[in-house]
């Protein structure tokens, strides 16, 4: 147990927040914009453009969210004076993976009942890759308590895989439980994922309605209830799984496809949305099995396999929990109403870490 | 992650809806339907008045907030009416059907997370070899203290306590444990 300062540098992607990965406690922490200090490093060619926050500082006495900065004015030859102040929105937020709070409720007015699923909640703030979940649908009672990935947004609506074609529309409460900018809000993968929905077709795909981050040779079975429909995916009743292996994932936002090759399920019964006659329900899932360690893709090309019967370890249990910092991103200014650290362009940042050995208790 | 079924036989209008006999029921169906071995051997009936047998049964793990449910429910049996109570955990509550329940203040809980916006209270069955743990080499857990001769020998001003770990749980088999969700009928 000792002071721990640690450093290092990155290139930001132009108006995205950044997020530094670090285990130990972070008592204070700070970047210098080098780009924006006109500052030619890793490729990245010096700006002189000026007004821009070219430093900011965190500590553990600030609000989450801020951060206290100094910001370039124009320049004259290499050098500008600098200005210092407190940035109120997107500054610095320490992020503890083992103490994760849900989002503040918001209000929903209603929903377009289909596939994808098109919610409306004014102002609701969310950005495609948010995880939210929606709850207390008074009409529509079957589909409250699922946790969906955000795949597209409008000030006021915005757009999941959730398929609600058997669902009247409602009101209903929807709140945040996964950040786009941070590390996943689970601790373990791989997870169980709800289906969105299954193909009839050879092969199948089935659509998450989160990310689920698996991988070709993965090996899955699944839980349907009846109501669903398609209970041939379900294991049977002699106590041995029926397992499928995973031949293709696409896990872009708003695809969220797992294939598999050697399933056909042409002649299934439809998996259908539920109706709110049947609730309460349990919900349809597909979940992990371990590591590929099944070869069920006989005769299927290219040969020899590239995937199954592998010595892979796609679902070996893994840790993700990290704690870390995230980085705002805005106009790159101080400015109350449009500010943020990270401003609209690429820049090499450099930041430092500091643990303290002993804080001293706040005096006065 | 243990595969989740949700309480859906419960009387409290939520999905899912709060904890009952036939729910449980349903959760030891499927895992023994799936071969998943029973934890702890039946406890036969003995002379004593007010008690009575208990079943084979799998460990449901939960959070104390579900004690008041469980003595709710039709046919739970307190521990204090097992015929034998030689065996008893520390944080064992009781039985229905073939469940023998285990309340940690430290039980799973998903927040905010069922159809009404409620708390969801995860209770996790396992069956035999459902998971194990992957030690290294002994290192397990380990607590370690230095006083302040060693932490700060100069002024021996602190010490200091810390723990660290190095070992790894894993489910060996989803179809041997289950993760039977239910919300609260009686409130906190």
């Amino acid at each position: 147990m000792s002071s721990q300062i640690t450093m290092g540098s990155f290139k930001n992607v132009a108006s995205t927040p950044f997020f530094v990965p670090l285990s130990q406690e972070i008592d204070s922490f700070e970047v210098w914009n080098m780009t924006q200090m006109d500052a030619t490093v890793r490729g990245v060619s010096g700006s002189t453009a000026g007004t821009r926050i070219i430093r900011a500082y965190f500590n553990r006495y600030l609000a989450a969210g801020t951060a206290l900065v100094d910001q370039a004015g124009t320049f004259s030859g290499t050098i500008a004076p600098v200005s210092s102040g407190n940035l109120a929105i997107n500054g610095f937020t320490l992020f503890n993976a083992a103490a994760q709070a849900n989002g503040p409720n918001i209000s929903g007015a209603s929903f377009v009942p289909g596939q994808p699923t098109v919610f409306t909640a004014s102002a609701h703030g969310f950005q495609v890759g948010d995880i939210v979940r929606i709850v207390s649908l008074a009409s529509a009672p079957e589909l409250g308590g699922l946790v969906m990935t955000v795949t597209a947004v409008t000030t006021n609506t915005f757009t999941t895989l959730l398929d609600s074609t058997n669902s009247l529309t409602s009101t209903f409460t929807v709140y945040k439980v996964g950040n786009s900018s941070f590390p996943p809000r689970s601790l373990y993968y791989p997870e169980v994922r709800v289906i969105a929905k299954i193909t009839k077709a050879n092969p199948m795909v089935v659509t998450t309605l989160v990310q689920q981050n698996y991988q070709v040779g993965d090996v899955v079975r699944f839980q349907i209830p009846v109501a669903y429909g398609m209970q041939q995916l379900n294991s049977t009743q002699n106590g041995l799984p029926v397992q499928f292996t995973v031949s293709a994932v696409n896990n872009a936002v708003g695809t969220q496809t797992v294939t598999f090759e050697n399933v056909d399920s042409t002649n299934f019964t439809t998996f259908a949305s539920i109706l709110a006659a049947q609730f309460p329900q349990s919900l349809p899932v597909m979940i992990p099995q371990g590591e590929g360690n099944t070869n069920n893709f006989v005769l299927t090309p290219p040969s020899p396999l590239p995937y199954a019967n592998q010595d892979i370890l796609g679902f070996a249990k893994q840790n993700l929990g990290q704690n870390g910092i995230l980085i705002g991103t805005g106009d790159g200014t101080a400015s109350a109403t449009t500010g943020g650290i990270i401003g609209s362009t690429q820049d090499i940042w450099y930041w430092r870490a500091m643990s303290s050995l002993q804080n001293f208790p706040q005096v006065g | 992650m243990a595969p989740p079924i949700n309480c859906t036989n419960g009387t409290n209008g939520d999905n899912p809806t709060n904890i009952s006999p036939l729910d449980c029921s349903k959760a030891v169906r499927l895992l023994r339907t799936a071969n998943a071995q029973f934890i702890m051997d039946l406890i036969e009936g003995e002379d004593k008045f007010g008690t009575a047998p208990v079943r084979t049964c799998f460990f449901g793990l939960t959070h104390t907030n579900l004690s008041a449910d469980l003595d709710q429910m039709v046919g739970f049996q307190n521990v204090a009416q097992y015929s034998n109570t030689a065996n008893l955990l520390q944080s064992e509550w009781g039985t229905v059907r073939n469940i023998r329940f285990l309340l940690s203040s430290v039980g799973s809980i998903s927040v905010a997370a069922s159809a009404n916006g409620a708390d969801v209270y995860n209770i996790f069955l396992p069956g035999q070899e459902s998971y194990d743990m992957v030690d290294l080499d002994g290192y397990s857990a380990q607590f370690i203290y230095a006083p302040p001769e060693i932490a700060s020998p100069r002024l021996r001003l602190y010490q200091t306590a810390g723990w660290k770990m190095a070992q790894v749980f894993n489910i060996t088999n989803t179809s041997w444990i289950v993760n039977l969700r239910c919300t609260l009928q009686v409130a906190l």
